[in-house]
C-alpha cells in the first residue's frame, strides 16, 4: 500500500464574528506567548461570537489518491484548505503532510505585477521551494502549458486576467510536488484549458496526494477517489464519491426544504416579481385543489430535473365559461421560464354538468421529463375566461434539483443522439 | 527622502541655530548624533509597526515572520547607508574636527540595533493587545530627538537634563557619538546594563514572536 502522505486527526479551528470577542482571543494568546505558553488545544468552549469553523475533522490520503472535499459555502473547506498550506493553524488537533506541498488556493499570491512573465516563474518557483536550477528545468514547460507565447516576457500586470491565471496555474503544477491542495481553481480558463489542467492532474495522480475542494459534483464523480462532505464545519459523510455526492445532494434538498417557505416569504417581501396577482373571484370561481405529482401545490414542493411531472387541477366555475383557460406559470427572477398552458397547447376544457349553478372542471397535465434544470421557481396559477381573469395567483414555491447528469443552462429536454 | 531630516538640522548647525559642545563642533555633534537616532529609532519603529502586517502576511504564505519583518529593514538598511555617506562627505568638507573613529564603534552599534530591534518587536507585540502604544511611542521618537542629547547636549537641559540622561537612546547615541568621532569611550555602567537588558528584551521578544506566529496565523 502506498504511503500516507496527508494526516488530518480530530482537526478544530473556531472562529469568532463579534469583534470584541476577536481582540479578546488575540490579547489571550499574546498574553499567553509573552510567558511562553500556547493556548493551542487548551481552549475549547466556546466563547460569545464564537464558533467552530472546523471540529473534528480526521481523514487521510495516500500517494497516488485523490480525495474530494464538498459541501455549501462556508462549510469549512477552504477553512481546512488553509490549514494543510500552514496559512492558518488549528485550534485543536493536527494536519501533516509530507513531501513538498503546493496550494492552489489563492493562485496569484507571489506573483509581482511589475515583474516579466518569465521573472515571476522564478520568483513564485521559489516560494514553492524549488531551485533555480530545477525552474530552469521547467520553465519551457510552464510557458507552453500557460500558452502565452512570447507574452512571457511582457510585464505581468499587462496580462489579461485569464493569462494571469493559467501562469499562476501553470507555475503551481510544475513545481513537483508531492501534494496537491486545489479548491475551486479548476474553474479558470476556458474549457479547453480546464481539460488540459485535468488531463495533466490526471498524469500526476499516481505519484502525488491531491485535495480537491469543487462544488461541482461531476467534477469530484469523474476525478476523486474518494469525497468528504463537510457541513458546519463536520464531516458528515466520507467515502465513495457518489455515495458522499448522494448524501450531500439528499442533505442539500432537506436544508432547502427547510428554508424554502423563506423563500416564498421573501419574494412576497420584495413585491411581485411574476406579474399582476389577481384574487380569485369567489362569485366565479371555487379552487378544490392544485397538485403537482401528487403534492399540494400551496406548499412547497421539491422537484429533480427530468423526472415526470404530472399536474393535476380541479375547481369549479359559475354558470358556463366561453373561453375558459387555465395556465401554470413557473417565474424565476421575475422571468418567466416554463408555461403549461391549455390556450398554448389548443386544448378546451371541458365542463361537468351543473350543480347549484356551478360546473366542475377536473384538468391534468402530464411532461414526460422536467425540463427545468435547477433552482426555485415561483409558480403562478392563472385561470381566465378570454380576457376576463378569474384568478391569478403565485402558489407555494417549487425547488427544481439538478439530477446527477451535468447539465449547465436553465433548460434542458430529452434529446436522442445518432452517430453514423 | 532620508537624508532630509538629517539635513535640515545640519542646515540648522551650519547657522548656529545649536550651542557649541565640548570636544566637538556642532555639525559633527549633530550630524553625527541625528544620523545614530534615526537608526535606533527606526529599529524600533519598523518592527513595531509592522508587526501586525507581517502576522497577517503570514495568511498567504509560507514564509516566516522574520521574513516579512526584514522588508521593512531592507528600506531602513538603504536610509541609512545614504545617511551615512551623506554625513561623511558633510564631515569631510564642512567639519573642522579630526575624526578618531574607533572600530569598537561597529560592535557597540550592532549591539544596540539588537537591542533596539528587540524592544521594537517587544513594542510591536504589546501593539497587537493594545492598539495605542504604538502611536504613544512614535510621539515619543519623533519629539525625543531634542530631550535625548542629540541635538542638545543633556547639560544644557537643567534638572530636566539630569532625569534624561538615564534615557536609554541618550545613552545609546552618546556612546556611539564618542566612539566614532572621539575615538575614547568610558564604558558608563548604565550604559553596559541597559545593553544586557535589551539584549534579554530581544531573546525575550523573538522567542515570543515565535509562538504568536503559530498562536495568530489566520487570526488576525
Amino acid at each position: 500500500m502506498s504511503e500516507e502522505l496527508i494526516r488530518v486527526r480530530a482537526l478544530a479551528k473556531k472562529f469568532s464574528r463579534n469583534p470584541l470577542g476577536l481582540q479578546k482571543n488575540i490579547t489571550r494568546r499574546v498574553f499567553a506567548a509573552l510567558f511562553h505558553r500556547r493556548l493551542k488545544g487548551k481552549n475549547l468552549a466556546l466563547e460569545e461570537g464564537e464558533f467552530w469553523a472546523l471540529k473534528d475533522v480526521s481523514f487521510s490520503v495516500r500517494r497516488g489518491e485523490a480525495l474530494g472535499i464538498i459541501g455549501h459555502n462556508g462549510a469549512g473547506k477552504t477553512t481546512l484548505l488553509n490549514i494543510l498550506s500552514s496559512y492558518s493553524t488549528p485550534d485543536n488537533g493536527s494536519a501533516e503532510h509530507d513531501g513538498r506541498l503546493v496550494s492552489l488556493i489563492n493562485l496569484s499570491n507571489g506573483l509581482i505585477g511589475t515583474l516579466s512573465g518569465r521573472e515571476n516563474i522564478y520568483t513564485r518557483g521559489t516560494l514553492n521551494g524549488l531551485t533555480h536550477k530545477e525552474i530552469a528545468a521547467s520553465e519551457a514547460d510552464i510557458i507552453d502549458f500557460a500558452e502565452l507565447g512570447d507574452a512571457i516576457d511582457a510585464p505581468f500586470k499587462t496580462y489579461s486576467s485569464g493569462m494571469k491565471m493559467r501562469l499562476a496555474f501553470s507555475i503551481n503544477i510544475h513545481s513537483r510536488a508531492d501534494v496537491f491542495l486545489i479548491d475551486e481553481v479548476l474553474s479558470v480558463g476556458d474549457m479547453a484549458f480546464r481539460n488540459k489542467c485535468y488531463e495533466h492532474f490526471q498524469s500526476l495522480k499516481g505519484s502525488t496526494a491531491m485535495i480537491l475542494v469543487s462544488h461541482s459534483m461531476s467534477d469530484i464523480e469523474r476525478f476523486c477517489d474518494k469525497a468528504v462532505f463537510l457541513d458546519s464545519g463536520q464531516v458528515q459523510a466520507q467515502g465513495a464519491p457518489a455515495d458522499v455526492i448522494d448524501t450531500y445532494q439528499k442533505a442539500m434538498l432537506a436544508k432547502k426544504e427547510a428554508s424554502i417557505g423563506n423563500v416564498k416569504t421573501r419574494s412576497a417581501s420584495l413585491g411581485s416579481s411574476h406579474g399582476e396577482e389577481i384574487e380569485a373571484q369567489k362569485d366565479l370561481l371555487k379552487l378544490d385543489k392544485v397538485s403537482l405529482n401528487g403534492n399540494d401545490m400551496n406548499k412547497a414542493s421539491v422537484l429533480v430535473h427530468g423526472e415526470k411531472l404530472l399536474f393535476e387541477a380541479s375547481f369549479w366555475v359559475k354558470g358556463v365559461q366561453q373561453d375558459l383557460n387555465l395556465a401554470l406559470v413557473f417565474y424565476k427572477g421575475g422571468i418567466q421560464m416554463f408555461n403549461l398552458e391549455t390556450n398554448a397547447d389548443g386544448f378546451i376544457i371541458t365542463q361537468g354538468p351543473e350543480v347549484d349553478g356551478w360546473r366542475p372542471v377536473i384538468l391534468t397535465c402530464a411532461v414526460d421529463a422536467l425540463p427545468l434544470v435547477s433552482g426555485t421557481f415561483t409558480p403562478v396559477l392563472v385561470i381566465h375566461d378570454g380576457p376576463k381573469y378569474l384568478m391569478r395567483q403565485p402558489l407555494g414555491p417549487v425547488a427544481v434539483e439538478k439530477d446527477k447528469s451535468y447539465r449547465f443552462g436553465e433548460f434542458s429536454v430529452p434529446k436522442k443522439w445518432h452517430t453514423s | 527622502m532620508p537624508i532630509v531630516p538629517l539635513g535640515f538640522y545640519i542646515i540648522l548647525s551650519f547657522v548656529n541655530v545649536f550651542p557649541n559642545v565640548d570636544g566637538m563642533s556642532r555639525l559633527t555633534f549633530v550630524s553625527v548624533g541625528v544620523s545614530v537616532w534615526l537608526l535606533m529609532a527606526g529599529l524600533i519603529s519598523v518592527p513595531m509597526n509592522n508587526l501586525e502586517k507581517s502576522l497577517k502576511g503570514l495568511e498567504g504564505n509560507r514564509l516566516s515572520v522574520l521574513s516579512h519583518l526584514f522588508v521593512g529593514l531592507a528600506d531602513l538598511a538603504f536610509d541609512t547607508f545614504l545617511r551615512v555617506v551623506f554625513v561623511i562627505l558633510i564631515l569631510t568638507f564642512f567639519s573642522p574636527d579630526v575624526i578618531n573613529f574607533n572600530p569598537l564603534a561597529f560592535v557597540v552599534l550592532g549591539l544596540a540595533c539588537l537591542c533596539c530591534f528587540g524592544v521594537g518587536v517587544l513594542l510591536g507585540i504589546l501593539n497587537l493587545m493594545l492598539g495605542d502604544v504604538s502611536r504613544m511611542v512614535m510621539i515619543f521618537l519623533q519629539y525625543g530627538i531634542f530631550v535625548s542629547g542629540v541635538i542638545f547636549p543633556v547639560s544644557r537641559l537643567g534638572r530636566a537634563g539630569e532625569i534624561m540622561a538615564v534615557n536609554p537612546l541618550h545613552l545609546i547615541v552618546d556612546s556611539i557619538r564618542s566612539l566614532v568621532v572621539l575615538g575614547d569611550y568610558q564604558a558608563q555602567g548604565g550604559f553596559i546594563v541597559q545593553i544586557v537588558l535589551g539584549l534579554v528584551m530581544l531573546v525575550w521578544a523573538c522567542s515570543t514572536l515565535f509562538i504568536l506566529k503559530d498562536e495568530l496565523r489566520g487570526r488576525l
